[in-house]
């Protein structure tokens, strides 16, 4: 399956709330790595982490900075409860003079924990820079929400 | 006999089924360049430059990913 739709990996939250893994999303380095659609896109993959299949296909990247294999990483990750939500957010995206073609989507994942994969998050098509900024602007509700009393 | 041109400025502006959500293009100067921005139906904008290296930004902008806990009863 490529790219049609965000989510989060289920694993790693299974093993973070089984205190399998330690994850530290408020404080743990955090990065963000783009790929392309031929990345069989899972959200159920036991161990999901950045450089396992199915992340080890398809990364979009300049090889070096400013955008290098592995992405970049983001700044102020934060994970926060509140208002019924599990929220988690960072700063919005800005690195400029990057080339990079035919990104779809991004796979955000935790490089101080063995690279676990958090979560993935679809752009709905293919977009590409050249020598220019890549942005990413985050929904103000936050990258994702977990609705803990629905 | 209608003035042809003046037809057409009486339609700019109306839109009988509202605005378009589709692609919207927009032209103006940044830096002392001309720059394309295309917004897409996703929202998200492809910038494109009028410079000697024919730079092209991205800006993404994705919705909120949300995932709803759910109480079964069994």
């Amino acid at each position: 399956m490529s790219w049609t739709a965000s989510g989060m990996m289920t694993d790693t939250f299974a093993d973070a709330l089984n205190n399998s893994i330690a994850l530290a999303l408020s404080s743990d380095t955090i990065n963000i790595a783009l790929f392309d659609n031929t990345t069989a896109v899972a959200f159920d993959t036991a161990s999901a982490a950045y450089g396992v299949s199915p992340w080890d296909t398809g990364e979009v990247d300049m090889g070096a900075s400013p955008w290098p294999a592995g992405g970049v990483a983001l700044s102020t990750p934060a994970l926060t409860g509140g208002s019924g939500n599990l929220k988690f957010d960072a700063a919005d995206v800005s690195v400029a003079s990057t080339t990079l073609a035919g990104a779809y989507g991004c796979l955000i994942y935790d490089s101080t924990v063995s690279s676990r994969a958090i979560i993935a998050v679809y752009f709905g098509g293919s977009y590409s820079t050249s020598n220019g900024t890549w942005g990413i602007t985050w929904d103000s509700t936050g990258i994702a929400v977990i609705d803990l009393t629905p | 006999m209608a003035n042809e041109f003046t037809e057409r400025m009486r339609s700019i502006g109306y839109l009988s089924k509202g605005r378009s959500k589709s692609t919207r293009v927009k032209e103006y100067r940044q830096d002392g360049h001309r720059v394309k921005e295309t917004i897409d139906e996703r929202n998200n904008s492809t910038i494109e430059h009028d410079t000697r290296d024919d730079r092209v930004d991205v800006m993404i902008r994705p919705k909120v990913t949300v995932l709803k806990a759910e109480v079964k009863k069994v």
